[in-house]
């Protein structure tokens, strides 16, 4: 069942209607029961992956947390606590490895034998493997949950319905985000009243959402397509092709986002935020804490912090202060841990070595850019550059911006001689009335400039709200703030623009499902 | 102690107000970078160490509480 489809529309209302009607007690069982019906739209299969992750899950959490609630009633607390975390921390890696394992065997072993037949010419035939929808998503959450209790940040949960519904709530399945138990869990048990600002405000992202997935990320996503199968005949847009791309990757991903968070907030639970104005960034580093937030967090909070500070990494620390001095040398474990991390979200991202590639760049940018934060004051300093002034805040947006579309070359291609192709005609051809020999999708050629000003119209629309946003303001407040002649006149002019200004090819489905 | 911690906070972060500052983290004047290389510092300087299970945002949004979590690994 996808997210943008009459029968989804049809889901939700049944179950916000048995959500509000039904007494309120009943509501957590009416949010399992839906999630477990939208999963089952996926197939009976896919359902036993899941169970098997909230099983492991479940068990682990229950018995870690039997273990240090026992080291609590001992009479010497610490010595028992100690002997607990060591024993918690073997079921750890046992869980571990059976979420991550299940993962990575079904997303992997394919990427596995490729690469083993290209270097070996052994011929081996590909697995029939099935990729479960969210199986990412509940895998990054139920790890990260097991590592809260592992460190007692989070109580286990011993009622496995409960854990349940955190891991199959069924908005975030498609495409995130990736939730906190902590953050999310409350929400789910608790006793929620009607409340129509809930509902409005969530119809109003929903809209939002699909604007930005079935009118901008549509258009973009025809006129990319035909570029990138096309480089050497319409080598003079090949610029538009990447900046197409960024906005049909940004438009679907943040505007399925909006729909989910939308859809959670009509039964009045709040999910956390995954972007915030990305295309605002100043470096790379801010980027990733603006584009897909809630894998940012996780990835800093489970892999980065416990990779730095892991006692491999404190030898190694030692050794690069020794041989570079202090300063750059207690920066070197970090910049390393940093790497690997970017190496994973690429891999993450796709088993393709595009994505590696992608991954690497961006962990080189930054560990670069902070192993030359001192010599940048320097220079900054020597060429009287005011870094508070606006100027200089415009250029560093604009550099970021540039950065950020290198690295989608890598991304959005099948070959690296393809993306340094396009890199090369980038900039040296130049000829945008190319555009109009591409037609628009089934409509042809004569819809082109229609099609063209749709897509520019859509983007400055989408440029105005994110600088609102960024100045601080929240819109979607606003908008429920004004009149109400107005708001239905907006919200009519949203849902005619989805209805009718999209392309004709609907159905492209999530770019993130797949991951 | 805590005066050594703020130096090693000045000499990371040289252009931030830190003395009576909360939102260290939720501003974004300590990167997650920052706060390893404080952690770093701490336990070069001071001989603490900070677990990872204790890196969290509320544990270094101010001065007070990251003289607050290292206290409490003086003491073990």
């Amino acid at each position: 069942m996808s997210l943008v489809s009459i029968m989804f529309s049809v889901f939700v209302t049944v179950a916000l209607l048995l959500y509000y009607l039904l007494p309120r007690k009943a509501q957590s069982a009416v949010l399992f029961g839906m999630s477990v019906l939208f999963y089952l739209s996926y197939g009976i299969q896919p359902v036993l992956f899941l169970v098997f992750a909230v099983g492991v899950t479940y068990t682990a959490a229950v018995r870690m947390g039997a273990l240090y609630e026992a080291a609590g009633n001992e009479e010497d607390r610490r010595a028992a606590m100690a002997s607990a975390k060591k024993s918690s921390r073997r079921i750890l890696i046992i869980a571990m490895l059976l979420n991550f394992g299940m993962l990575a065997f079904l997303k992997y072993t394919n990427f596995f034998i490729d690469n083993i037949n290209g270097v070996l010419s052994a011929g081996l035939p590909h697995l029939k493997l099935l990729l479960p929808l969210g199986i990412s998503y509940y895998t990054f959450q139920s790890v990260g949950y097991l590592l809260d209790v592992y460190w007692q940040r989070s109580r286990c949960e011993n009622n496995l319905f409960r854990l349940a519904l955190f891991l199959v709530f069924f908005p975030y399945m498609v495409q995130g985000p990736i939730s906190r138990y902590g953050q999310l869990a409350g929400q789910l048990y608790e006793n929620h009243d009607f409340d129509w600002a809930n509902i409005h405000r969530g119809l109003l992202r929903i809209l939002w959402g699909l604007f930005k997935m079935m009118v901008l990320a549509e258009w973009a996503s025809v006129y990319r397509e035909a570029i990138f199968a096309d480089p050497d005949g319409l080598a003079g847009i090949a610029l538009f092709g990447v900046l197409l791309y960024t906005v049909e990757l940004y438009g679907n991903f943040s505007g399925g986002i909006d729909i989910v968070l939308g859809v959670a907030s009509m039964f009045s639970i709040r999910m956390e935020e995954n972007f915030r104005q990305p295309f605002f960034s100043v470096s790379i580093t801010d980027f990733w804490q603006r584009w897909h937030i809630t894998q940012g967090s996780w990835m800093r909070d489970y892999v980065f912090y416990p990779l730095t500070l892991s006692g491999f990494m404190k030898k190694f620390g030692k050794k690069t202060k020794k041989a570079f001095g202090k300063k750059v040398g207690r920066t070197i474990p970090v910049c390393l841990a940093n790497l690997i991390v970017f190496f994973l979200v690429g891999v993450w991202h796709g088993p393709t070595w595009g994505n590696i590639g992608w991954g690497i760049y961006n962990g080189v940018i930054i560990a670069f850019s902070v192993l030359m934060e001192n010599r940048y004051k320097i220079w900054k300093k020597a060429l009287h550059i005011n870094d508070k002034s606006k100027g200089w805040h415009l250029f560093m947006i604009l550099r970021t911006f540039a950065l950020i579309n290198i690295s989608w070359y890598f991304d959005c291609v099948t070959s690296l001689s393809k993306a340094l192709k396009m890199m090369r005609y980038s900039v040296t051809a130049f000829d945008p009335s190319l555009f109009l020999t591409i037609p628009a999708g089934k409509l042809g050629t004569d819809f082109t400039p229609y099609a063209l000003g749709i897509l520019l119209g859509g983007c400055l629309i989408l440029f105005c709200v994110s600088l609102w946003k960024e100045r601080g303001a929240d819109p979607e407040a606003d908008v429920l703030k004004a009149p109400v002649a107005l708001q239905v006149l907006l919200f009519l002019l949203l849902l005619l623009a989805v209805l009718a200004l999209g392309p004709q090819s609907a159905g492209r489905g999530f770019i993130y499902a797949q991951f | 102690m805590r005066e050594k911690i703020l130096e090693i906070l000045e000499d990371l972060i040289p252009d931030e107000e830190i003395e009576g500052r909360t939102g260290l983290v939720e501003d974004r004047i300590l990167s997650s970078f920052t706060i390893l290389n404080l952690i770093s510092e701490i336990y070069d300087e001071l001989d603490i160490e900070i677990p990872v299970e204790d890196v969290v945002p509320e544990n270094f949004d101010s001065l007070d509480a990251i003289v607050a979590v290292v206290e409490k690994y003086q003491q073990v």
